[in-house]
């Protein structure tokens, strides 16, 4: 990511640490021998806005770093194309959840694997249909039936 | 001690506990072969499951996939050329190139035999070590769990990823997460945001398949969705010669005892052991030319050490209750469902859980050498399976793991919170690991230091008149100062050899 990524990446967590640092002092911090509950959060607030702040300095004075590096083996800097596709996957999860108390579970989860496999790259619309159709059968036996998880029914058939 | 086998001996032969062992090893070695899915995400997504089969029973099953990941990896480096596990990066530079030379049996044998062998002589560190170690612990006060925390995640910020700051402030973020919710003295929530949701704290197994398992599918998302090639391996080449075990002994037996010892230091006690491994191997080798073209002392001593380390992982859990890697973490996260606290007492307050999980590890050794020769073919073709279908059930499985934690949505906001959060993360540089360690041993560093300050009087300095306490301090210190001056040094003596 370089060093812009660690200047931005920076000032983020530098306002959170400056947030979490002004919100810990709203608790009594008790005495040295008898430490209170905004203690410890005052402390690692000031630690985490130290740290921040130096990393937010190296990224400007350091020595200048080589485009991202990958964190793991085989990792790879996302292209338009793939920011695209994870984008496209995220919100599907994030509406899957929203919908889940009024869809039920079987509905939302089968729309959603329908679609997350097709972003994915699964041809055709009978493979993700089968898919869907098959991880719902096989979520309900595992954990309704077997494990007595109480999935989501959904409001619209009204429960 | 042997009371204590007879304990372990009797548990095992427990059907529940029988069938536990298989469906870790079983499910390890898959994630283990499965680029993109690491065991940690997965032992967080069965952690839900341990409700069911109770405290041995669910440790065993989690523990078995942590050390399966460990055989199943090695599988995918030799026959894809992609590591399947982070811990079998190494085992492509060689094993890969075996096979390519038509000797990937031989090298999955290797590969197989000096996990079984050295993951053995892991367990048997683990039975020597933890018990002493454990009564040891007992001395203990605060202070010395404060340092030890202290130096645990200092060690870890050293050894994870490339940059220290980074994974300093990704520790110091999972102990502020750590500290949402009640105060534990005084009861009072704190960064509640006047949500009662939060005034429980955030959930630990949420947060680990987050970071762990959303992300990873998020980030697979972004790198690549085809199915692998996969490189074919005819049952009857699973047979080393004389010759290639007479080269693969000493590498298995010093990977698996560099790799115990690996294992008791924090952080990524795997990764780090298999590197460390290769290099010591290329070192001692008659024919050090032969590295990177397939020799098969670089995927004995590396396969050996990520096994044995594993083992070596498990004592500082067990003998005293911190985990220092994140799949011990969630090792002590699936105790503490039932109630059951890892530490010093463990092993006199539970015996026949601690003795079983040993007597566990060593069928499962068994189970996964078997598991791994003959059914090599089978593990292999499962990376022929797109991701397309095998990703959005996973996805799905971490929705209902989530929820099944406390059949609670706001459970699935967090993960869903700290999935996005981790693909940011990894995006930018910052490691998961440090975070998820920083949430755990957060509570104890907090509880550590405040009943540190009132045994000592808030007196600072009386934790130099505690000779472990100060011990510890001084490495602390030390773990802190020495990694910046080695870089320093290295960075000078570069610039005098360029200029």
């Amino acid at each position: 990511m370089g060093r812009k990524g660690d200047r931005r990446a920076a000032v983020v967590l530098l306002l959170l640490g400056l947030g979490y640092l002004l919100a810990a002092t709203q608790y009594p911090i008790g005495e040295i021998s008898n430490p209170g509950p905004g203690f410890t959060p005052r402390l690692l607030g000031i630690v985490f806005t130290i740290l921040s702040s130096y990393l937010l300095v190296k990224s400007f004075i350091g020595p200048p770093k080589e485009t991202h590096q990958p964190a793991h083996d085989g990792e790879a800097s996302p292209g338009c194309k793939e920011g695209v596709q994870v984008t496209k996957v995220m919100t599907t999860l994030i509406l899957y959840v929203a919908a889940m108390n009024y869809l039920g579970f079987a509905l939302s989860t089968l729309l959603a694997i329908f679609l997350n496999s097709r972003f994915m790259g699964l041809e055709g619309w009978r493979k993700p249909a089968f898919l869907g159709i098959g991880t719902v059968v096989l979520a309900q036996l595992l954990f309704v039936l077997a494990l007595d998880v109480p999935l989501p029914v959904g409001v619209i058939w009204g429960r | 001690m042997l009371e204590g086998l007879w304990f372990g001996l009797r548990g095992i032969l427990d059907l529940s506990n029988l069938i536990a062992v298989m469906a870790g090893c079983l499910v390890g070695t898959v994630v283990g072969v499965l680029p993109g899915i690491g065991p940690t995400g997965t032992m967080a997504l069965l952690l839900p499951l341990t409700y069911a089969l109770g405290p041995t029973a669910g440790m065993i099953m989690l523990a078995g996939i942590w050390y399966g990941a460990q055989y199943g990896g090695s599988t995918t480096s030799i026959l894809v050329n992609v590591p399947g596990e982070a811990a079998s990066i190494v085992t492509t530079l060689d094993g890969y190139q075996m096979a390519k030379k038509g000797r990937a049996g031989t090298a999955l044998a290797i590969s197989a035999i000096g996990s079984f062998v050295a993951g053995s002589l892991g367990v048997v560190g683990l039975m020597l070590f933890a018990p002493p170690l454990a009564e040891v612990a007992l001395e203990l006060g605060p202070p010395e769990f404060l340092w030890i925390g202290v130096l645990g995640l200092l060690l870890l910020s050293n050894l994870s990823g490339r940059s220290t700051s980074k994974a300093l402030l990704m520790a110091a973020l999972g102990i502020m997460l750590s500290t949402v919710g009640m105060d534990p003295n005084s009861g009072s929530p704190r960064f509640s945001l006047g949500l009662m949701s939060f005034f429980g704290g955030f959930e630990f197994v949420p947060i680990t398949m987050g970071l762990f398992g959303v992300a990873e599918i998020l980030t697979s998302c972004a790198e690549r969705l085809q199915g692998w090639e996969v490189l074919k391996v005819r049952f009857r080449d699973l047979y080393p010669n004389r010759q290639d075990l007479r080269r693969s002994w000493g590498p298995i037996f010093r990977g698996g005892i560099l790799g115990f010892l690996v294992g008791l230091i924090p952080g990524p006690a795997a990764v780090m052991s298999s590197f460390v491994s290769y290099k010591i191997e290329r070192k001692l080798s008659r024919h050090p030319e032969e590295f990177g073209q397939g020799a098969i002392e670089g995927v004995a001593g590396p396969e050996s050490a990520n096994n044995s380390a594993t083992a070596g992982g498990l004592v500082p859990l067990l003998a005293l209750g911190l985990p220092f890697a994140p799949p011990t973490a969630v090792l002590l996260s699936g105790l503490m469902i039932h109630g059951v606290q890892p530490g010093p007492l463990l092993m006199t307050q539970h015996p026949q859980l601690f003795w079983t999980v040993i007597i566990s590890m060593y069928v499962g050794n068994v189970i996964l050498l078997i598991l791994n020769l003959p059914l090599v073919g089978v593990f292999a073709s499962i990376n022929r399976v797109r991701p397309a279908i095998v990703l959005p059930v996973v996805l799905i499985l971490c929705v209902i793991g989530a929820y099944a934690v406390n059949n609670s949505m706001f459970d699935v906001w967090v993960m869903l919170a700290f999935g996005v959060l981790g693909f940011l993360m990894r995006r930018f540089g910052f490691e998961a690991a440090p975070v998820i360690l920083g949430l755990v041993l957060g509570r104890v560093l907090e509880n550590s230091l405040r009943q540190s300050m009132v045994i000592l009087d808030g007196d600072f300095w009386a934790f130099w008149s505690r000779p472990i306490s100060a011990t510890l301090m001084v490495l602390a210190i030390l773990a802190l100062v020495i990694p910046p001056l080695v870089k320093l040094f290295i960075n000078a003596r570069q610039g005098k050899a360029r200029g």
